[in-house]
Parts: C-alpha cells; sequence; structure tokens
C-alpha cells in the first residue's frame, strides 16, 4: 500500500497559487474522493503525486520517496485529457504500457476489455470520447499499482458510460493493497464510492475525512457538504 | 523497455519517415531515367546535392519533433509518467532518428551504385589506376571511418536539437526563442569546449591515418596525425549534454 504526503506543499501558475502550503497525508486502503471546484488544485495535487509536475516549495513523498521513476513504478495515473496515442490501435495500447509495469495483470485487461465493449483493433483517435475514456480506465486499472489516481475519470463521458467506469473502479478496487485518489466535481455520481473525502478549496484543504463519519457527524450526504463547503 | 519505446518512436512517425525515403527514391528513379540523357556528372550532382542539404535538416527537424508531438498532443502525460529513467526514452528516440539516417544512407548507397553503373561512370572510375593502390581492407576502413564520421556529427547536431526543446519546455513562455537561443549557445559552448578542452587534453595519443591523396595526377599515401585531443574534448561535451538532457527530462520538465 502506498501512503501520501504533502508537507507544506506550494505550486504557482505565475501569480496563481494553485496550490498553498498544502500539508495533508492521504490514508492507503482508501478510496478518496478529491473533491472542489474547478481551479481548486484537484488535478495539480495528481499530477505531483505522479511526477508530472514538481513542486516550487514543500515535498510530496509517496511511501517516504519524492516522486521518481522508483514512485512512478507504484502509481497508475488517469489524466482528465486524452494522453494515448492517436494512431495505436487499442491492443498497441495495452502492450505497449504492459511492458513498462511488472503489475500488468493481463487477464484483468482482457476482462475489462470485455466488460467496457472495447474492439481490441480499433485505432484509438477513431473512438468515441466515452469509449476513449474506457479505454483510459482500462489501462490504468489493468495494474495492480498499489496507488491508482483517476483525474475527473468520468469527464464528458455519456450516463451509460458513466455508470460502467464507476462499476469498473469498484470492481477492480483492492482494499487490502490499494489505494485510489479520483478528483471530481461532479460529487453526486460517485458519492457512495467514496470512502474518504478531502475537499479543497484555493489550493488548501476545507474538510477531509471519513465518508461516513462526515456524513453522520454533519447529517447530510456528501453532496450537500459539498455545497456548503463551497457556498 | 527499451525495445517497445524504440518500436513506438519509429512507428509513431513512420509517415514522415516514409515520405523523406519516398521522396528520395522518385527523385533516384528520376535520375535513373535521366542517365543517358543528360552528362553523367551532372545525374551525378544532381543526385548527390539532396542528401547533403536535406539530410541534416530533416535530423534536426525530425529531434525536434519527436519531442514536440509529445507535448502537442499530450502523450507527454504518458511518457512522462512511466516508470522509466530518462536515458531509456532520449536514447529511444534518437535510436529512431539514426534508424531513419540509416535507411536513408542505404537508399543513397543503392541509388548511387545503380546511378554509376547506368551512367557508365563505374567502369571509368575502376578502371582509373588509383584502384589498383587501394586494398578492400582499406576501401572499407576509410568507408566506415567516413560514415561513423557523418553519423557522429548527424547526432551531435540532433542531441543539441533534443536538448535546446526540452530545455525550452522549462519556460512558460517564449519558448520558441528559448529554444534558438539554447541552440546557438551550445553550439557556441561546444567550440570553447573543443578550443580549450582540446590544447588540456594535449597529452592524449594522437590518431594516424593513411589517407590516399593524389598530387598532379599522381596517387599516393600520405600518413596524416589527428590531435585526439579536441575529438576526446568533443565526446566529453557530448556525454554531458547527455546526461544533462536525461537530467532536465527526469527532475525538471512537466507536462
Amino acid at each position: 500500500m502506498a501512503t501520501v504526503v504533502f508537507d507544506r506543499v506550494t505550486k504557482r501558475f505565475g501569480r496563481v497559487r494553485a496550490l498553498n502550503d498544502l500539508s495533508v497525508t492521504i490514508p492507503s486502503g482508501t478510496i478518496l474522493g478529491l473533491l472542489g471546484p474547478n481551479g481548486a488544485g484537484k488535478s495539480t495535487m495528481l499530477k505531483l503525486i505522479a511526477g508530472l509536475y514538481r513542486p516550487d516549495g514543500g515535498r510530496v513523498t509517496i511511501d517516504g520517496d519524492v516522486p521518481s521513476p522508483k514512485t512512478k513504478a507504484k502509481v497508475a495515473y488517469l489524466p482528465e485529457i486524452d494522453y494515448l496515442y492517436g494512431w495505436m490501435t487499442v491492443r498497441q495500447i495495452l502492450d505497449y504500457v504492459r511492458a513498462f509495469y511488472p503489475d500488468w495483470d493481463q487477464v484483468r485487461a482482457e476482462e475489462l476489455l470485455r466488460f467496457m465493449a472495447l474492439d481490441p483493433a480499433a485505432r484509438v483517435s477513431r473512438l468515441s470520447k466515452g469509449m476513449r475514456a474506457r479505454l483510459k480506465i482500462v489501462v490504468a486499472m489493468s495494474r495492480s499499482a498499489p496507488l491508482i489516481l483517476l483525474d475527473e475519470p468520468l469527464s464528458g463521458i455519456d450516463p451509460p458510460s458513466r455508470s460502467r467506469v464507476l462499476s469498473a473502479i469498484v470492481s477492480e478496487f483492492r482494499e487490502d493493497g490499494q489505494t485510489v485518489v479520483m478528483s471530481t466535481h461532479d460529487v453526486a455520481e460517485s458519492e457512495n464510492l467514496f470512502q474518504e473525502v478531502l475537499f479543497l478549496r484555493e489550493g488548501q484543504v476545507a474538510l477531509m475525512g471519513d465518508a461516513d463519519q462526515l456524513r453522520a457527524q454533519r447529517g447530510k450526504s456528501i453532496r450537500d457538504l459539498f455545497e456548503e463547503v463551497y457556498a | 523497455m527499451w525495445w517497445q519505446q524504440y518500436k513506438k518512436e519509429l512507428m509513431g512517425n513512420r509517415t514522415e519517415l516514409l515520405f523523406l525515403l519516398g521522396f528520395f527514391l522518385v527523385w533516384t528513379l528520376f535520375l535513373l531515367s535521366r542517365a543517358g540523357v543528360w552528362e553523367p556528372a551532372v545525374v551525378i550532382a544532381l543526385y548527390g546535392a539532396p542528401p547533403s542539404g536535406i539530410l541534416p535538416l530533416w535530423a534536426l527537424w525530425a529531434s525536434v519533433q519527436l519531442y514536440r508531438q509529445e507535448w502537442r498532443e499530450n502523450t507527454s502525460y504518458l511518457m512522462l509518467s512511466l516508470p522509466v529513467r530518462a536515458r531509456v526514452i532520449t536514447s529511444a528516440k534518437l535510436a529512431a532518428l539514426l534508424t531513419g539516417v540509416l535507411g536513408f544512407a542505404l537508399l543513397f548507397a543503392v541509388g548511387g551504385w545503380l546511378l554509376l553503373a547506368r551512367t557508365g561512370l563505374w567502369g571509368e572510375v575502376f578502371q582509373r589506376h588509383v584502384f589498383s593502390l587501394i586494398s578492400w581492407e582499406y576501401a572499407v576502413k576509410m568507408s566506415l571511418l567516413t560514415g561513423g564520421a557523418v553519423l557522429a556529427a548527424l547526432v551531435i547536431v540532433a542531441l543539441v536539437a533534443q536538448f535546446a526543446y526540452v530545455f525550452s519546455r522549462l519556460f512558460s513562455r517564449l519558448q520558441g526563442l528559448v529554444m534558438v537561443w539554447t541552440w546557438v549557445l551550445s553550439f557556441w559552448l561546444m567550440a570553447r569546449v573543443v578550443d580549450v578542452g582540446g590544447r588540456l587534453l594535449a597529452f592524449m595519443p594522437d590518431f594516424h591515418l593513411r589517407l590516399l591523396t593524389i598530387h598532379n595526377q599522381v596517387p599516393e599515401f600520405e600518413m596524416v596525425t589527428v590531435e585526439s585531443g579536441p575529438l576526446w574534448a568533443l565526446a566529453l561535451f557530448v556525454a554531458g549534454l547527455y546526461t544533462l538532457l536525461n537530467a532536465v527530462l527526469e527532475r525538471a520538465v512537466e507536462v
């Protein structure tokens, strides 16, 4: 399992502070919902963990190590944008990614391909947006990675595909060995998925805790809490 | 892992590579059709002109393109999240580029052979006295040396271009300007390193080459001494630049 620690992390883009002296520990063995409106710093957090951004201040560590090829082997990252080679076929994408990760599970990949109704011979650039989103899920969830980062996996996807994506995340999650961090600003649909939630506001923690406990303590759903926090 | 990365680079850039090779093939076929119509010297000169001009420019363009494409198409997210040292990525990209260059060189050699045969120049060349002096061993050795030197020069051009592009990614504005200036300054620095390093490494043993020269139409072998100091300095600079490229890609650059 992987524990992620943000220790006074600041990330700036010009004059804008996407993360502002952020200190937080992401517990292992859970599905954490990273919540907040656009610009709250959700994607920045995930990119810092994945080693795609470098902090301007502070330190991000995964099991005590700063992001490096070693930590990247533990992370399965799904960005919000289309990041797969358009000229490859679905099969070629899976073969390419598989070569880099010893934790790749080919049986699971084949099952997910079928579950997501993806044609292995189809070219990525010819897939619809929803199908490309499904393929990204297959790529991320076919690994037994200790840490799975999903950046807005439901973004721009039609309702039938959304339920498939969420089902895949739930069915492939292994509580004993995985941590899933999923960012979204659409709480209603994924509320029941989260065991922990972290509300971000202007690059800082607005609220964090166990989802069930927060519901019980506040007498509100996570969706209502979202509206309260960002009111 | 490396093989997959190399294959990906090759397949991802096959359109440009095939276009270049196809263009040269058509050019060669056109000149073959002109053999016997135009003067042989004109045909050979026209054949040699595109590679000497196009190949370095293509190497330069393709070097930048190999990285630029990753950022333009957002595949840099995948490239930079792979659990590999940067040298796996950079060496695969360089190797893919060199494969293109070698493919081009092979096509050039075959086309040149055919043109020389078609124009009748092969016969003339072989009949010259100079060829009786050259052993096959010497011809192969000099061909490898010349080919190696051309390849090394192209690698340096490609490496500087790749470094200039990757370094420019560290800046959020004026990336084009940064790239051009990095390119210019890298070559300036290379010249300085070769100059100063050459003097500092003057103690290194020199190379001796047996070169075939022609004086007053009389061919003769001449022993030429090549100082190795500047070459060692150049090799060290190139190794340093490659290390720096890997460090920037692995530790500093962002998507």
